[in-house]
């Protein structure tokens, strides 16, 4: 068993390698890559890593690459357990839909991208994801970080003439740069006092590990982004291409939440200063995430805040789960951390249904823009219908995969607050209760906003009336992910078995998940789809030659325009107006004409929300950091002489220091 | 457990006071504390009639008489004839103001559980009594400090004043008639005296915004 | 035998008991107005009369539209079955609360994507305003059933709102205080006033009216339908939350309580004329304040909830 599922792993980063190298070759000739190729390699990939997945799910696996791949401090080494395949089964699947999807989208985007750089880049990055999941002690994971973040910068300004795309990449780089240097800093603290670069000895329950751990969350919460680090995020994702997007939006973040389950669950964490202050950077995410996603125009951002709100909502799971652990109540918290796993998998899933959804309307009306979309319900029907599916799973509406784990979690924080073990804690409990409420609410908003201006009504722009259905392999990538979401929905119990061994590795007297599961789902979604096919049968088709088509309603006037139907803004003015200081919201509104008030003749209206965090504290920051390297300037006065009188004084600096100390 | 009515009603008024808190609307506000103030005559009524003294009975007319039909039909008076009807409020909105008021319920009855029990009767009784007037207590003093209008903030003072008097009821067995007719006496004043600066204050500024008292530095 | 009768009277219910709730509110509003008013059963035939009908469809609709109506219906049926809101209402598997309210959620998804199907601005506002209004109104409805749920330690619904579990006094404030919580929510949900006049013509005030412009024939017959039997499983719930208010100081036996369930649905129903014919109808911008009522009230049922446990556990 371990040496087919070793064989798989390294027979599928060995083929990826020799892929990568062949396309950098030929990139670097300047010969026309011919798509098939790579995406046919990806796919290939994508199956040997689930069947990596589903094999090394029953065995607990640590093993060291052979002698001469050395990381210079410690060895390459691999662990491959119930929990590490769990990811990577979430890996395969979307690898699978983005090898599926990307060399159709690629052809809208030919004369833009290196297509050789394109399939280097990603094929480096998922080799990065797969070793970050595997990697099991700090120098390997540190390695693949790297990997990962280089790389996908790299993808993000794929298109080097757009210059959202170039200042996106920028801004993510600073990012990735600033996570990296709190992670090392974690984990060279840590290794100091552990005296070993493997996980399986750092054990972060004594009160020495408070501060490196505190060290490692921010530098995973940089990249998972979580409020207040979640600035970059609705930045590079959507300027990345769509596969890309689906791959970081949809893994990349859950890879982090992964190395956080990994390290600080399963390390022992018990901190109630750590978990506290994950739990309020997680609500606080969940919130702020949904309502910036709700006041989008941009399809590819409003996906990209969505994912801060389930990061958020992922790390709250983790934080209880941790909480549960600090107070001896190891059953509900073993249900916490079934619920993050579970989301973490459905999250991917869904999110990356979305981003390629987005992506196909990209590719056909040449924007992303929700004001200059509409009407393409009739022109990609199933690219419609598949989003449709994305968004009631994200949206949580049973019986998706979204409802299962919405309702795990619900569930768990009412067992919580049952159990009683203080008022404040129940309370607590049942405050995200109401905050999930609340936010469940606004995602149910947001994505009927994104159908409905975006899919419905009539084309609001050239381009979308002119849209035409994507080519078949597309389709068939979001086809996977759809019956994945759906999939999921229905054998929710079953999927509860999966997760208990990485449960019971971390708690030890865990429940069995699959009895908690009560809610019998396949029977829900028999009745709805039975019932709704019989009502439909019965009554509504059998009149079909009773039925006129007709305009819509428009009180008499003619026809209605394209201009007279919501657009995104005015669509979610509700929200900016009632949470206006939230936004820094300003209107202003100018209305012209010879009689102002009567016959207006030009009216404009001009609308702005500000983020608060990057207005008011990350661009001073950024200002002051400019101003302090223009102040350094002036000691690189270009001439010689002063630079030999720093050596020199360093030098008499050093020479005292070592005398004295 | 028995739980007597007194308490219960001292909640319900409680509740109300909370309620009060979410409206703009002056005439709304002024209902609401004209209920508040017939749940309390009704409390006193009950404590005089299961503590068998008689001078509450009086209390719980002079109440009646005073605050719940005079007082109330004073203020309504006046803020028909200063032309007022919605309050502006602070920076913080109505709602936000309430549910702000929510927390501190929660508070009061912490502290409530954490007062010196009277003699006479123990345990939760005397808490949801606590928990009811000091809420009442609070929420006339987020009233105070959330609302522009001179109105509000006399209704909000009337709220407070009925807190107080709760907390006596319910933690001392009863004051003194003369203490509490000294005490309506003052509170009565208190009203006239403010609703004719009202009107003066208005003669002279055209508003009774009390935001704006600053504009005396100049 | 028995159990075949609770069943048939179940459906039974659920097919007539909607129309007649919405008979009594009409012709209650019409007695207040000073009006006769229709007759008690104009519902029924109203309905029988849009089944008949034919349709007109909008040429921009797609399938979302012609397919929301059928799902609704469904869905609703389902609400109806998990919901314990008749005291002799038959127990299905798989009621738990939470399934509920993003049962309720499934419903608005798909009247609201129906409203945006047909391009029309009137639709569209009020979508916007309806998924706004349910945005603020989540919270209250979960966290007021949550604190239900509390209560009787579990989030099965016929575990909640079983009748022969003891009552204790401290329950009695909750049951209320989220009787109260789920009202003021419900006229949220259902757009009654003072959130939505039903009654209006004129689009630019419609929340829910708005939504189903579009919809004529057998259409609109689901969707009336449905709006019915959502009104009387809703109204249901709240007097099964006074039924057992009142449960700490009369007992129930299950005849009585079969009766008492049916009667105050009617006299919700009632409530609900006398709401509407004193109440205006709010301004749109104050909606979130009277939300933030349905808030407060739910915060109360939590704090009692939780109170009333703490005092449970220590003894008192």
């Amino acid at each position: 068993m371990q040496i087919i599922a070793t064989f798989l792993v390294t027979a599928t980063v060995l083929l990826w390698l020799v892929c990568s190298a062949t396309m950098a070759a030929l990139a670097f000739f300047g010969k026309k890559i011919n798509h098939l190729v790579p995406s046919t390699v990806l796919f290939a990939g994508g199956l040997t890593m689930l069947l990596a997945a589903m094999f090394g799910w029953q065995i607990n696996y640590l093993w060291d690459a052979p002698w001469p791949i050395y990381l210079a401090v410690a060895p390459l080494s691999s662990h491959l357990d119930a929990l590490s395949s769990i990811f990577i089964g979430l890996l395969a699947v979307v690898v699978i839909s983005v090898s599926l999807f990307s060399p159709g989208y690629l052809e809208h985007l030919s004369h833009k991208i290196n297509n050789g750089c394109y399939w280097v880049e990603l094929f480096l990055f998922i080799i990065g994801m797969l070793g970050l999941i595997l990697a099991a002690n700090a120098v390997t994971f540190l390695v693949f970080w790297e990997l990962i973040a280089l790389s996908s910068v790299l993808l993000v300004v794929s298109d080097l003439s757009n210059r959202q795309a170039r200042v996106a990449a920028f801004i993510y780089l600073g990012a990735t740069r600033i996570a990296t240097g709190f992670l090392m800093a974690g984990f060279l603290w840590m290794h100091s006092l552990c005296q070993s670069w493997s996980f399986s000895d750092w054990h972060f329950d004594q009160h020495a590990t408070l501060i490196p751990a505190v060290l490692i969350v921010i530098g995973l919460c940089i990249k998972a982004g979580i409020w207040p680090f979640h600035d970059w995020l609705p930045y590079a994702h959507p300027a990345a291409p769509a596969p890309v997007s689906a791959l970081m939006s949809g893994v990349m973040i859950k890879v982090s939440l992964y190395a956080l389950i990994r390290l600080l669950v399963m390390g022992g964490l018990v901190s109630p200063w750590v978990s506290y202050m994950m739990l309020a950077m997680g609500l606080i995410s969940l919130f702020w995430g949904i309502l910036w996603a709700l006041v989008q125009k941009d399809l590819k951002s409003l996906l990209a805040y969505c994912s801060i709100e389930n990061a958020g909502l992922i790390l709250v799971c983790i934080s209880l789960a941790i909480i549960c652990h600090g107070i001896n109540m190891p059953e509900i918290g073993a249900l916490f951390l079934a619920a993050a796993i579970f989301h973490c998998v459905n999250h991917g899933l869904f999110k990356s249904l979305l981003f390629l959804g987005a992506g196909a309307i990209d590719c056909r009306a040449h924007t992303r823009d929700l004001e200059l979309l509409g009407g393409l319900a009739g022109k990609l029907p199933w690219t419609m219908f598949f989003f449709v599916i994305g968004s009631a799973a994200i949206c949580s509406l049973p019986p998706l995969n979204g409802f299962s784990s919405k309702w795990l979690i619900y569930q768990s924080l009412f067992m919580l607050a049952n159990k009683f073990h203080s008022i404040w804690l129940s309370g607590l409990s049942m405050s995200c209760i109401a905050i999930l409420g609340l936010v469940s609410g606004m995602s149910l908003y947001c994505f009927t906003k994104a159908i409905g201006i975006g899919f419905l009504g009539r084309p609001r722009s050239h381009a979308a009336e002119h849209a035409t259905e994507v080519t078949l392999p597309m389709l068939a990538a979001q086809l996977l992910l759809a019956l994945c979401c759906v999939a999921l929905g229905i054998s929710a119990p079953d999927w509860m078995a999966v997760m208990q061994p990485a449960c019971t590795a971390a708690f030890s007297n865990a429940p069995v998940l699959s009895n908690v599961y009560t809610i019998p789902m396949a029977l829900f979604a028999f009745l709805i789809a039975g019932t709704s096919a019989i009502i439909y049968v019965l009554w509504l088709s059998d009149q079909t030659n009773n039925v006129k088509k007709y305009v819509t309603w428009e009180c008499g006037f003619g026809d209605l325009t394209k201009r007279m139907q919501a657009t995104a803004t005015g669509f979610a003015e509700n929200v900016t107006y009632t949470f206006s200081p939230l936004f820094l919201y300003s209107a202003r509104s100018k209305i012209a004409g010879r009689d102002r008030r009567h016959f207006p003749e030009d009216v404009t209206l001009q609308v702005s929300t500000t983020p608060v965090l990057a207005s008011r504290i990350y661009m001073p920051i950024v200002r002051v950091v400019n101003w302090l390297g223009e102040r350094m300037l002036l000691l690189q006065a270009g001439s010689i002489h002063l630079y030999l009188c720093y050596i020199l004084l360093t030098l008499v600096a050093l020479m005292v220091i070592g005398v004295l100390i | 457990m028995l739980v007597t009515v007194y308490e219960v009603i001292g909640i319900m008024s409680a509740v109300v006071a909370v309620l009060m808190l979410g409206s703009r609307n002056v005439q709304i506000q002024l209902s609401m504390y004209a209920i508040q103030i017939w749940l309390i005559v009704a409390e006193t009524a009950f404590f005089a009639w299961q503590y068998k003294q008689p001078h509450f009975y009086i209390i719980a007319l002079t109440l009646l008489l005073q605050r719940a039909i005079l007082v109330p039909l004073f203020l309504h008076g006046i803020a028909r004839r200063l032309n007022v009807t919605r309050d502006p409020g602070m920076i913080v909105p109505a709602p936000l103001t309430m549910h702000l008021s929510v927390l501190l319920f929660g508070l009061s009855f912490f502290v409530g559980q954490h007062l010196p029990m009277p003699s006479a009767v123990s345990g939760p009784i005397v808490i949801a009594s606590a928990t009811g007037s000091i809420s009442h207590l609070f929420s006339g003093l987020v009233m105070m400090l959330t609302r522009r209008l001179a109105l509000s903030q006399i209704v909000g003072f009337l709220t407070l004043e009925n807190g107080v008097y709760l907390f006596a009821l319910s933690q001392t067995d009863g004051l003194p008639l003369l203490m509490e007719m000294a005490v309506f006496i003052d509170i009565l004043g208190a009203v006239m005296i403010a609703g004719v600066l009202m009107f003066s204050i208005k003669k002279s500024f055209e508003h009774i915004d009390v935001s704006r008292l600053k504009e005396l530095k100049h | 035998m028995m159990a075949v009768g609770v069943y048939v009277l179940f459906f039974a219910c659920v097919l007539l008991l909607p129309p007649c709730v919405i008979g009594v509110i009409r012709k209650g509003k019409a007695l207040m107005q000073g009006r006769v008013g229709a007759p008690l059963s104009q519902p029924f035939f109203d309905l029988f009369k849009l089944l008949g009908k034919d349709q007109t469809v909008s040429q921009t609709t797609t399938w979302i539209f012609r397919s929301s109506c059928a799902m609704n219906l469904a869905t609703t049926l389902i609400i109806a079955g998990i919901v314990p809101w008749l005291s002799f209402k038959p127990i299905f598997p798989g009621d738990d609360l939470f399934l509920l309210l993003y049962l309720l959620a499934l419903c608005r998804f798909m009247t609201i994507l129906s409203a945006l199907d047909s391009g029309s601005p009137f639709g569209a506002f009020a979508a916007s305003r309806e998924a706004f209004l349910s945005m603020l109104v989540e919270p209250a409805m979960f966290i007021s059933l949550g604190a239900l749920a509390l209560i009787a330690h579990s989030t099965s619904l016929h575990v909640v709102f079983d009748l022969s579990l003891p009552c204790s006094t401290y329950d009695v404030p909750v049951w209320l205080a989220a009787a109260a919580a789920l009202f003021l929510g419900s006229i949220v949900d259902l757009s009654r006033m003072p959130i939505d006049d039903p009654t209006t013509h004129l689009e630019l005030t419609m929340v829910h009216e708005a939504m189903i412009i579009e919809n004529s024939g057998k259409n609109l017959a689901l969707v009336e339908f449905t709006h019915f039997l959502r009104m009387a499983v809703v109204y249901g719930l709240i007097s099964q939350c006074m039924m057992h208010a009142v449960g700490r100081l009369v007992e129930f036996n299950q005849l009585t309580a079969a009766i008492v369930s049916v009667v105050s649905i009617l006299g919700m129903a009632v409530l609900t004329v006398w709401i509407e014919s004193v109440f205006v109808k709010l301004r749109w911008r104050s909606t979130p304040e009277f939300i933030a009522y349905a808030m407060t009230m739910s915060f109360f049922a939590t704090g009692g909830a939780l109170i009333g446990d703490m005092y449970a556990r220590h003894g008192l």
